[in-house]
């Protein structure tokens, strides 16, 4: 039994009254597609062996799309359909990058950001598709927007900047801000980095 | 950005205003150029096949997903998550959801459609 069918037959014990299909693959490595339908609400689940689960279970489901959801393994993949199917819940598209948002709200394409911060496009897309990044990439990444990239850590008796990279801006500093942890020597974005170049995570 | 609907629907009218493909090959190639085409001037998300989860692009289907379909022969299916594309030896072409909905028709070189058992 291979780990689609694992899933298949956890979920039909646990639904006795799931349909459940599954849609092996024609070829070596192909993706397996299990297709859910519990009283009317539906799920998908996809297996590519070597990669783990995508899930999908959208509102939305246009031709192409890929899965809103990846899994590693069988449990966390039983997991999340049982929740789906119980509480007939809907699967929604990855929250969209918030950096790709403000670099959209700025006008700016990726390939003007990557040309004011002397890497490839390609840079910016990973960018923009990562769930962590360096502070000191994130400034960058602000100022060649044309921004300032401001960092506080808000507790019940003040508020203290951790970042100010712009404290020569002439703005007057916030009450109760007084430590300045992170901030890096104010240069150019444009200087010291190849085109083509990657930045850091 | 033009929405996913709107470009799925460009997607649409480019496939069905072309050219019929004389075989399976280019009728999957066929979906693939228009609907890259579509995608990259209108989605605004690069192409990045490798990225496996929803990037808000839609992509064509990958040619390992492709499944024989019992009693047509000349007949292929590929499998993506809500649909399944059916292309046949004569070049025609049919989306469907996975519930059997006819989202589009093309038809082949000689003038017809994806046989049916």
């Amino acid at each position: 039994m291979n780990p689609i069918e694992d899933l298949m037959t956890k979920l039909t014990r646990h639904f006795p009254q799931l349909s459940a299909r599954v849609d092996p693959p024609s070829v070596p490595d192909g993706s397996w597609w299990l297709d859910l339908n519990l009283s009317g609400h539906s799920a998908t689940a996809e297996w590519r062996p070597g990669r783990g689960f995508g899930v999908h279970s959208s509102e939305s489901d246009s031709y192409g799309e890929g899965p809103d959801e990846i899994y590693s393994d069988v449990a966390s993949t039983f997991r999340r359909l049982k929740a789906l199917l119980e509480r007939r819940e809907r699967t929604a598209p990855p929250a969209r990058s918030v950096l790709r948002t403000l670099r959209e709200s700025r006008s700016m394409s990726q390939e003007e950001l990557a040309e004011q911060l002397s890497v490839g496009q390609s840079a910016i897309s990973k960018l923009e598709r990562r769930a962590d990044v360096h502070l000191s990439t994130l400034r960058h990444f602000v100022a060649a927007l044309g921004g300032v990239l401001e960092l506080r850590a808000r507790f019940p008796d003040r508020i203290v900047k951790l970042v100010d990279s712009d404290s020569s801006s002439g703005e007057a500093p916030d009450r109760d801000t007084a430590i300045v942890v992170a901030s890096a020597p104010r240069r150019s974005p444009h200087k010291g980095r190849r085109r083509g170049g990657t930045l850091r995570r | 950005m033009v929405s996913k609907q709107e470009r799925l629907q460009e997607f649409y009218r480019r496939l069905t205003s072309s050219a019929a493909a004389n075989d399976c090959d280019e009728a999957l190639e066929l979906i693939r150029q228009l609907l890259n085409a579509v995608e990259d001037e209108l989605s605004g998300v690069p192409y990045d096949p490798a990225n496996w989860q929803n990037d808000g692009r839609l992509y064509p289907p990958l040619p390992d997903s492709v499944r024989p379909v019992a009693g047509l022969p000349g007949v292929k299916r590929f499998r993506s998550f809500r649909h399944n594309t059916f292309v046949a030896v004569n070049g025609a072409i049919e989306i469907r959801t996975i519930d059997g909905t006819l989202e589009l028709s093309k038809l082949g070189r000689d003038g017809r459609g994806v046989p049916t058992a």
